[in-house]
This record gives C-alpha cells, sequence and structure tokens, in this order.
C-alpha cells in the first residue's frame, strides 16, 4: 500500500513539474525580458485551463500581390475549468487581440469565454515565398505556446523572369553577340504592353520586345503551375543583347522596363546585367589569395589556364613574385582531345620563404595571337613559426 | 503493476516533451504548432519521445546546444546549408542570428562534449553574384572566404550546388582545387570533365571516431537550367540523381555504420529519394523558407530523418548517432543567436571575417574598382556633387538631413574593430552614388559622397546646380514621396534584413523635407561654379562632424 502511495506522489510531482517546469525555461529562453509569463498558482493547479483554436493554427493564404495587407482571425477558447491567461508571445508581424491593450497586457478568459486572435500582415515589397507567425503565451500547461502561422505567396502585378531581376552573364566573350531573353508578365491585365526600354549602356546593349508565343506561355504556366499558381499569365519576352567590341572586364548595367500596367504602385521594373567581358585566355581562379601559409611548411596554389578555341598553347613564365615557383602543364594529357586548351598551373610558395606578402601578378607569354601575355595576380601573406 | 509503470512513464512523457517545448522558445520566430509531417510515427523513433528513457544530463543544459538527453552519442552529424552569403548574422541591424563566428562557436562546444562530429554542408554559399550587392569580385573573394571557414571547422563534405557554379563553372572548380583532401565535393550524379576530375567525387566516408559516416549528394539536373553559363556544359556532366544513387547508396551501405545523403533540389526531390533510397538514415534537404521547422520529418516508418535547415545560416541541425542498433538518430535544430556570443567566441573566424576578408577587399580593390554604369534617370552629362553643393539653395531641407541618421550613415563603416570600408556589400548603402559614374569611389577620392545624402533618391546633381532654373535638369530631380514609393527607392538599403521594421509611412515622415525652403533670393537663381562646389564640398565634411557636437545652422 505505501509503494501505491510513493507511486501516487511521484506521479503527482511529475505533474507539477510537467506544469511549471516549461514555463521557467520558455521564459529564460524568451527575446524579450518584459514579456510576464502567466504563473500557475496553487489555486488553479488543480482544475486547469484548457485553450482551443477554432482551426488549424497555420493559415496557407492565396497569392497576393505586393503592397498589400492581409489579415486572418482565429477564435480562442477556454474549454477548461480555471481561467485562461492569454499574452502576447513573440512575433514577426502585427498581431491583434481582442481587448488586448498593449503589449504587456494579460487577457483573461473564463471557462467557456472566447475571443479572437487576429493576424494582419503586409506584403510590402516581398517577392516570392513569405511566412510571418505570432505566437500567444498561455497558462494551459499543456499549450504554453500557441504559433500562430501565415504563409504563402506574394507577388507584383507586373513580375519578370528571371524573378530575382538580374541576369548573370557571367564571363563571356565579347567577339560575339551575348543575349537573353527576359520575360515581363502578369496574370491579371490580358492586354498588358511594355511601353518602355531603356538602357544604362545604350552603345552596346539592344533590346527588343517580342509576344510570347502560345508555347513560351504554356511553359511558364505549367512551371508556375507546380507552385501552385495555376492563373493564366500574359506577356512579352524582352530581348537583351551584349554587342560586340564591349570593353573588356567587369560590368554591371541596368535594363528599365516600363508598362501599361494599371496597378498604381507599379513602377518600372528594373533589371541588373551583370558579368566580365574576358578575352581568349582565362585563368581560374583568377587571382590565387591564401592568407596564412606557414612559413616552414610552405605551400601550393592551384590554378586552370584555359584557352576557349581549344587550341594547343605554350606559356612562358615572364615575370612573377620573389621566391615562388611556377610551373605549368597540360591538365590531364592523358585524355587527349578531352582536355584540349586546359592547362594547370602549379604555383609553389616552398618551406622557408621569408614571413610577409607575397602580392603581385604571375606573367604568362604565349603564342596564341589573340592573348600574348596573361597576368594573374597572387596575393598571400607568410606568417612566420612562433 | 504494470498500469502504474505505464502511468508513470506517460507523466515522464509529457514531462519530457513540454521541457523540449520549452527549449526551443528563443529570439527566432515561432515554429508552427502543428508537424507537417504525415508519415506516421511508427517503428523507431526519432526525436524526443526517442530519448525518454535516457537520463538527461544536467550538466549540460548551459551551452546553448540543447540535446541534453543524448547521451553518449557515437557520432554527431552537424548540418548546415544554404548561407548564401551571410558570413555574418543576417542584416546590421541588431538580433538577427546566424553567423559563420557563431557556428564555429557552437561546433566547439559540440566537441567540447566529448562528441565526434562530422560536418555538412548542403551548399549554396554565396547568393547570386548578380543580385549581391556586393558585385561579382567580392562574391568571388566571399566564396573564397566561406570555403576557408569551412575548413577551417574540419567540415567533411560540401554538396555541390546549382547556385554556387553561378559564381562561374571554372572559377569554382578553380577554387575547390585549392580545399585539398577535406572538406570535398560532392556530387554523385555530376561528372567533371577530364582535368577537373578531383574537384568532385561522388560520395566520402568520414570517420567519428571509430564509426563511419557515408556521405553523398545530388544536384537536381533541372537547377542547372538556371545558370547563363556557356562553359557550364562541356565541364560538368550532370545525370538523373536516382540513377547516380544506384550505384552510389548500396556501397555507402557497405562500408559505413551511417548514411546520409544531401539534396541540392527542391524538397520534393529529397522526399523522393528518401522513399527510394531508404538505406539512408539522414537526407538534408533544401529549404523554402528562411526558418525551418523545429522537428526533422521523418521517412520509411522512422527509418530515415529528412532534415531541413532553413536559409542565410540561421539555423543549423545535429543528428545524434547511437552505438545500439536500436537506437533511433535523434535531431536538434539550433539556433545561432546571441547564446553562442562570448567573449573570443570563434576567434579564428573573427580573424578570418574582419581582418583577412576585409584585408582582401581592400587589395582587390573591389570598391574602388566596382563597374560603374550610367544613373538612367539623370539628364546624360550629370554627375554627383554631394549634399554640400544643395545646401548652398536648400539650405533647411539640407539642415533636415543633416538631423537624420542618412547623413551619419557612414561612420559606423569606420569602426576600428570592424572596419567596411571596403566593402562593396556595406558601401553600397553608407554612401552616395556608389555603383553609378562618377559616385562614390572612396574616402579619399570621393569624401563629399559620404553618408545618404541628397542625390541617392534625386540622381545626379551637377547640372542643376550650375543651372538651377533650367527646367529639364530640375524636372530631373524632381521626386514626390508617392513615386518614391512606387519605385522602391527605399527598399533598396531598408530590406527585410537590414531595417526589418520598415514600412514607407512611418519612415516617410521621418525625414519628410517638401516645402522647407523658400527661393526668393535672387542668389539661388545663380548657380555654382567648380570653385562653389569645391568649397560647400569641404564645408559638408565639417557639417557632417561638427567639433561642437551640434548640428550647425546653415544660412547663406
Amino acid at each position: 500500500m505505501l509503494r501505491w502511495f510513493l507511486i501516487a506522489v511521484l506521479v503527482a510531482g511529475f505533474a507539477m513539474a510537467a506544469v511549471i517546469a516549461p514555463q521557467m525555461i520558455s521564459s529564460s529562453n524568451r527575446a524579450t525580458d518584459d514579456l510576464k509569463f502567466p504563473t500557475i498558482t496553487g489555486e488553479n493547479a488543480g482544475p486547469l485551463p484548457v485553450a482551443s483554436v477554432d482551426h488549424e493554427p497555420t493559415h496557407a493564404f492565396e497569392p497576393m500581390p505586393q503592397n498589400a495587407e492581409g489579415t486572418h482571425v482565429w477564435k480562442i477558447s477556454n474549454t477548461g475549468k480555471a481561467d485562461l491567461e492569454l499574452t502576447k508571445g513573440p512575433s514577426t508581424c502585427s498581431c491583434t487581440i481582442a481587448n488586448f491593450k498593449n503589449e504587456e497586457s494579460k487577457y483573461v478568459l473564463k471557462p467557456g469565454e472566447s475571443t479572437e486572435i487576429e493576424l494582419k500582415w503586409e506584403t510590402r515589397s516581398n517577392n516570392g515565398e513569405f511566412k510571418k507567425s505570432a505566437s500567444v503565451l498561455t497558462n494551459d500547461p499543456y499549450k504554453p505556446s500557441i504559433d500562430f502561422v501565415v504563409q504563402g505567396i506574394v507577388r507584383p502585378a507586373v513580375m519578370v523572369l528571371p524573378p530575382e531581376q538580374v541576369v548573370n552573364f557571367n564571363n563571356v566573350s565579347n567577339d560575339h553577340v551575348n543575349s537573353y531573353d527576359l520575360v515581363i508578365y502578369t496574370s491579371d491585365f490580358p492586354q498588358l504592353k511594355v511601353t518602355k526600354v531603356s538602357s544604362s549602356k545604350p552603345e552596346y546593349i539592344e533590346t527588343s520586345v517580342q509576344p510570347l508565343s502560345e508555347d513560351e506561355r504554356q511553359k511558364i504556366m505549367d512551371q508556375r503551375a507546380q507552385f501552385n499558381q495555376k492563373e493564366p499569365i500574359f506577356g512579352h519576352k524582352v530581348i537583351v543583347s551584349l554587342k560586340t567590341g564591349m570593353p573588356v572586364g567587369l560590368f554591371s548595367e541596368e535594363v528599365s522596363i516600363s508598362t501599361d500596367h494599371p496597378n498604381p504602385k507599379q513602377g518600372p521594373l528594373k533589371v541588373l546585367l551583370s558579368g566580365k567581358m574576358t578575352g581568349p585566355i582565362g585563368c581560374y581562379p583568377e587571382v590565387l589569395r591564401m592568407s596564412q601559409v606557414q612559413a616552414d611548411k610552405g605551400a601550393t596554389m592551384l590554378a586552370n589556364l584555359v584557352v576557349r578555341d581549344k587550341k594547343p598553347v605554350k606559356f612562358e613564365v615572364v615575370a612573377k613574385p620573389e621566391g615562388v615557383n611556377v610551373n605549368i602543364a597540360p591538365a590531364d594529357p592523358a585524355k587527349g582531345a578531352e582536355s584540349a586548351g586546359r592547362y594547370r598551373m602549379t604555383v609553389d610558395i616552398p618551406a622557408g620563404t621569408k614571413p610577409g606578402a607575397i602580392e603581385g601578378p604571375i606573367v604568362l607569354k604565349t603564342d596564341h595571337p589573340n592573348a600574348t601575355e596573361i597576368s594573374v595576380p597572387i596575393q598571400a601573406i607568410v606568417l612566420g613559426t612562433k | 503493476m504494470s498500469m502504474i509503470r505505464r502511468r508513470f512513464r506517460g507523466a515522464v512523457l509529457i514531462f519530457s516533451a513540454l521541457i523540449l517545448a520549452g527549449c526551443g522558445s528563443n529570439s527566432a520566430p515561432p515554429e508552427p504548432a502543428v508537424k507537417t509531417s504525415n508519415e506516421p510515427k511508427t517503428g523507431r523513433q526519432p526525436e524526443s519521445t526517442a530519448g525518454v528513457t535516457e537520463k538527461a544530463d544536467s550538466s549540460k543544459t548551459d551551452d546553448g546546444i540543447g540535446a541534453n538527453d543524448w547521451r553518449n552519442p557515437a557520432a554527431v552529424l552537424l548540418i548546415s546549408g544554404e548561407q548564401s552569403g551571410y558570413l555574418e548574422p543576417c542584416g546590421c541591424t541588431s538580433g538577427q542570428l546566424g553567423g559563420l563566428i557563431r557556428r564555429y562557436e557552437m561546433r566547439h562546444r559540440l566537441t567540447q562534449r566529448g562528441w565526434n562530429v562530422v560536418g555538412v554542408d548542403l551548399g549554396t554559399l554565396i547568393k547570386d553574384p548578380g543580385a549581391s550587392l556586393g558585385g561579382l569580385e567580392q562574391t568571388k573573394i566571399k566564396f573564397t572566404v566561406a570555403l576557408r571557414a569551412l575548413k577551417a571547422m574540419n567540415y567533411d563534405a560540401i554538396a555541390l550546388s546549382a547556385s554556387d557554379l553561378k559564381l562561374g563553372t571554372l572559377e569554382v572548380l578553380g577554387q575547390y582545387l585549392n580545399l585539398g583532401d577535406s572538406p570535398r565535393i560532392l556530387g554523385a550524379n555530376v561528372k567533371p570533365t577530364a582535368g577537373f576530375e578531383q574537384t568532385i567525387v561522388p560520395s566520402r566516408i568520414a570517420a567519428a571516431g571509430d564509426k563511419k559516416i557515408g556521405i553523398t549528394a545530388v544536384l537536381a539536373p533541372e537547377s542547372l537550367e538556371q545558370i547563363n553559363d556557356p562553359t557550364l556544359p562541356d565541364l560538368l556532366t550532370v545525370t538523373s540523381p536516382s540513377e547516380a544513387l544506384k550505384t552510389v547508396a548500396p556501397q555507402l551501405a557497405s562500408s559505413s555504420d551511417w548514411q546520409v545523403l544531401l539534396v541540392q533540389g527542391p524538397p520534393d526531390l529529397a522526399t523522393k529519394l528518401a522513399a527510394e533510397f531508404p538505406i539512408f538514415d539522414v537526407v538534408v534537404a533544401s529549404s523554402v523558407y528562411e526558418d525551418p521547422k523545429a522537428d526533422a520529418d521523418v521517412a520509411n516508418g522512422g527509418k530515415t530523418l529528412i532534415v531541413n535547415v532553413g536559409k542565410k545560416g540561421k539555423y543549423n541541425g545535429i543528428v545524434g548517432f547511437f552505438a545500439d542498433p536500436n537506437a533511433a538518430p535523434k535531431y536538434q535544430k539550433i539556433t545561432l543567436g546571441t547564446k553562442f556570443d562570448s567573449p573570443g567566441a570563434g576567434e579564428p573566424i573573427r580573424k578570418l571575417i574582419d581582418e583577412d576578408f576585409q584585408a582582401e577587399l581592400k587589395s582587390a580593390g573591389v570598391v574602388e574598382n566596382f563597374p560603374r554604369r550610367s544613373h538612367l534617370s539623370a539628364v546624360p552629362g550629370s554627375t554627383f556633387v554631394g549634399a554640400g553643393a544643395c545646401k548652398q539653395c536648400h539650405p533647411n531641407t539640407y539642415a533636415k538631413w543633416l538631423t537624420s541618421k542618412h547623413s551619419h550613415a557612414y561612420e559606423p563603416l569606420t569602426n576600428v574593430k570592424r572596419n567596411r570600408e571596403f566593402d562593396a556589400e556595406c558601401i553600397t548603402c553608407h554612401t552616395t552614388g556608389f555603383e553609378y559614374e562618377s559616385g562614390w569611389v572612396s574616402a579619399e577620392k570621393t569624401p563629399y559622397l559620404k553618408g545618404n545624402q541628397c542625390e541617392n533618391c534625386h540622381g545626379p546633381a551637377s547640372l542643376h546646380v550650375s543651372d538651377p532654373d533650367n527646367t529639364k535638369f530640375r524636372k530631373a530631380l524632381a521626386l514626390t514621396s508617392e513615386s518614391a514609393d512606387k519605385n522602391m527607392l527605399c527598399i533598396r538599403c531598408h530590406d527585410a534584413d537590414n531595417s526589418p521594421k520598415f514600412a514607407f509611412s512611418t519612415f516617410w515622415p521621418q525625414i519628410m523635407h517638401k516645402g522647407l525652403d523658400k527661393y526668393d533670393n535672387p542668389k539661388v537663381h545663380k548657380g555654382l561654379d567648380a570653385q562653389d562646389i569645391a568649397r560647400l564640398q569641404k564645408a559638408l565634411l565639417a557639417d557632417q562632424n561638427p567639433k561642437d557636437n551640434g548640428v550647425r545652422k546653415t544660412t547663406y
């Protein structure tokens, strides 16, 4: 009998701990210290409050436009036998609870009573996946926190492909035209027209506008359908071409596209074009960097020399930082034609190199008619032995 | 008797579950309360329920890791991914999560527990260089730094990702060449061309004490469609992930104790492959949302954990593997918040980011050599002159600007301990006209463009200040609050990372400056010459740094 009594006491002890412990732990970890987590007192340790929410706390909304506001309401009821205390917890959006006067205030639901929890969110300039959440802390020991979540897709009135509104041309050669097809489309204005396209470098950037073909339109709709966006779309292609002869080096240009979409919040769409115009031989990585070479151990850096037209090239090292050894050999001669035009450059910083910075280019002379000299920057720091 | 035992076990279960629920509460946004997995939790149970029979070790409760009920895991898999260029906590406002310094510290604390840690990363170390505010050159350096950081943290494997390849396939393969033996870049369904074979391998076996973890990764072939790199098809051949795993998965199963698959592709692909290859204990999937769920999903009757760790490096995950063949692996999400900040924490990574990275940006001249373009809304020929020149005719507007944080935006970049004057990602929002011809170059060459000045919204103004009554020049600079909002001028810097509470309707009134000046003085219609502009540019610096520590009243 005593054993039964001890077991009962243990069970009761654990039940109490289950009520109090999570609140202590949760309280210590909360984002802000000014929140007052409800405490369980001896009075209501017997009859307990029960927080019941009328439907799923995660609400998936239909795709929304930018600069719009959404709301969703849940009903929370006290189906228990003690007072249910509600406190506003951490949130990533505006959360209003009926009768909540301020952030710190506590709202009490008597048994049988209910109130509304309303989440408001603003889509602002978000584009794509969107998720906001807010939590309500309660003194229901089995639901110390109820997390209300709203999630879905936010999209502008007029959309662009690629959605990042950036075209990364990467390393491109200026001996031919490099083009990219942007797509400008909408789902709510079938007669959409592109009214103006301008670029920051009109002497080297050409643009033209074409309506989307039925196949192209269908392909985009099929892709969107995978993300549960099934409405028809209407739009145009804006073909952006970088003309031949564009100067070698990094570029970061901009194209601005205006449409006649009636949404007053819809401004011109700006698409960034970036990349690097290169010559016929490239070194990758373009810069050899090594920040912590131990003087007593030395180090080796590797790079690939790539000849775009895949013709064999002879390299000669004509300049290099002092104390550095450079060797160039075909990358994989056994593979024959498959590895044509690819060379491996090995740069050795020998053990015993004097501590300090190694900075400067490795200059290579080649017999390629359009790239007689290549410069590969090297930046290394050699550390002394401790 | 047996009934009482069951009841007792039930109380323990509630107790443990509530403790775990409480541990999950932190500064991060709350998680959905309802699990999304429909998988019945039968068989081997992952997560908290599997741990209730083990005694919690209270000595581990204060290191910020959690997982206090893990008793002597034989191996611990540290999972990260989709860092997207966030070497530091996302954004420059306080209270943000993530950062490699904290991750280093977190990993250090895992090893301090005596655990054998194997690190894997899902890839996407950097953001698309085209979309990055730092531009292509900075992103290349950042990629190098990210790889170095993972090496310093003894990572074993990184999945090849389409996002990283946007840096340029040749550049990426070139950087991989210098990784050495660890970490290895994995791509079971990716075959590099001749001369690059050693840069990407199908799998690797990582040692964790006397146990072995077999790791492989796949890349969704369609994810390469988003890469605009003409060299890619010559350099990499990508095949079906399923076909590749048919060969790799059995090899891993026969040579390791636990098997891990990293899936670079849509989350659905991870779910599909987990079902198709039930030998995997852990499948790491990409994330749809920045903030991941607290729990892993489960597949194959509880055999497989499907894990995602969110985006921007704000969270990591750890999976504990246990020597007991009947003990299921356990998962714990770790939020990289301030609990991992402590004096000296993550020092090697702090040095890498605050010193080496910044020195390399400076040495490469990323800011000075940033590719510049014409300003699309400017009258051709107009250049940036600085707010000093505006002061001459708009003194009250200028005075209002001087009281705003915009006028002092450069100062935080000059912090001695965290100097960011050569970091293009910071410079772009803390100076004027950066990215445009005649805009910010450096503190030496363009000191009159420090801070966020008038011309960042209105455009370059040289033609207007020299001929103020020219209506064409005035019109090019004119801007209403409505068009500023519509063109999302503020959002470029006041974005979700750096200004999470930004709303045009509440922020605009703080800097509103319409109608503050009158133009009845004949002087304001005269225009400025080069000497006037130079004098006013110099005066601007004095106004931004008044020795009397107050804002000077401007008169003319």
